[in-house]
């Protein structure tokens, strides 16, 4: 049982980050992407 | 007399045990807190009288075919009302503090240690591995995902479960101070941060369709929590549809409150919930949250060695998801260190990036440990 805990865990944890950081550089890309086409000010 | 005997024995005078007697006095003291000290109202209010309800003897409430029977069974056990609610919160939600500074989405996800600390916690203390992830789960600080899990991993701990993960979120003024300053000086909670700069409306509107397609792919089991919260939001960015947004945020919104309330609190009659179980559950949600503030925090104070630009790390403690519990909190600490210090908008992203990375936790449970 220890076992597949750790796996649980592992996966889990490390899933969200994987998940998150892509979706964090994936709206820095759309931002970036639509200030370039559309113009308007950026931080 | 033998008629009076059959009308005595049909009352639930008879019936009633300690047990009972007990619950009713946890629920008149929801209700109190509730209504007066208006903590947390519209949920103890249901769930207290769900509560005091399923603690009648005899009443034909929570039995087989019965009232609440049928909004639990419908309602929670369906997973329908806790996606409805993440439905309600998306159309409400601003994500722009999140779209303006999106590596405050890294504070989110850190704050799911939490979640896998009390994992660890619960098997030591004997639960199982299924019911381990809905005891970790609280450490979320999200009510809705906390159900949505329990109800499929293990039901018969969704009462406690839901309780605990509501109390604490009402709660975060008071856990989360103490952690703040034990793992922050004075000196970084004053630190200000630059104004966010403003989000257009077209990021705004493709940041549900880009979250969607991206988190549901890599996670596919967080669709209907992700799904239904993104679909509010885009309901709400959108401008078009005013009045489907409005019907999740406020009509939509309050029904599923009630019933979900209601039928939470009828799901703690007195043979279930007066165990250890449920003690050791309170316990172990406690620690859920403190570790989710403090990997918050030691994130925020980590992404620091790498930025120009530091981050105050009190934002980091809002990445609890308990909205806007979590933010208020950062701006109340950081304005103690520094008047002229304003993080609410900054603690904001990580508050719901909180949402978003405990929904994703939630789906990995799911997918590992459902079926």
């Amino acid at each position: 049982m220890w076992l597949q805990a750790c796996k649980v865990a592992a996966v889990g944890f490390s899933g969200v980050f994987v998940c998150l950081v892509v979706l964090s550089g994936s709206i820095w890309l759309v931002g970036r992407a639509l200030h370039r086409t559309f113009g308007g000010k950026r931080g | 007399m033998s008629w009076l005997h059959e009308i005595v024995l049909k009352t639930g005078l008879l019936q009633l045990s300690w047990g009972h007697v007990v619950m009713w006095c946890i629920a008149f003291g929801f209700m109190y807190l509730a209504i007066a000290k208006k903590f947390e109202p519209l949920l103890l209010l249901p769930i207290g009288f769900g509560m005091l309800l399923v603690n009648l003897p005899l009443a034909p409430i929570m039995g087989k075919g019965h009232l609440i029977d049928y909004f639990y069974r419908y309602g929670i056990r369906t997973e329908i009302i806790p996606c409805l609610i993440f439905m309600g919160i998306g159309a409400m939600t601003d994500f722009g503090p999140l779209i303006a500074n999106p590596k405050t989405l890294l504070l989110g996800a850190a704050a799911q240690l939490g979640v896998y600390t009390t994992f660890f916690g619960s098997l030591l203390f004997g639960f199982s591995l299924r019911e381990a992830a809905s005891i970790g789960i609280i450490g979320g600080a999200d009510g809705p995902t906390t159900i949505y899990v329990t109800s499929l991993l293990a039901p018969h701990l969704l009462g406690p479960c839901a309780l605990a993960a509501y109390s604490y979120m009402a709660m975060v003024p008071i856990i989360q101070p103490p952690i703040i300053r034990l793992l922050t000086t004075k000196q970084e909670r004053a630190r200000i941060m630059r104004q966010l700069r403003p989000v257009s409306r077209r990021e705004r509107i493709l940041f549900p369709l880009v979250a969607t397609l991206i988190i549901c792919l890599m996670v596919p089991e967080s669709t209907p929590l992700i799904g239904m919260i993104m679909m509010g939001n885009l309901f709400r960015e959108s401008g078009v549809v005013e009045r489907l947004s409005k019907a999740a945020q406020e009509e939509l919104m309050n029904i599923v409150t009630i019933l979900l309330g209601v039928s939470v609190g009828a799901t703690m009659n007195a043979e279930r919930f007066l165990q250890p179980q449920p003690i050791f559950i309170f316990c172990l949600g406690l620690l859920a949250f403190a570790c989710s503030t403090a990997g918050g925090l030691l994130i925020a104070k980590f992404m620091n060695l790498f930025l120009k630009e530091k981050l105050n790390p009190l934002i980091g403690a809002a990445g609890v998801s308990a909205v806007p519990m979590a933010a208020r909190v950062a701006q109340v600490e950081g304005q103690k260190a520094n008047p002229k210090n304003f993080l609410l908008m900054h603690a904001m992203g990580p508050n719901v990036a909180g949402v978003i990375g405990t929904a994703v936790a939630a789906g990995l449970f799911i997918s590992m440990l459902g079926g």
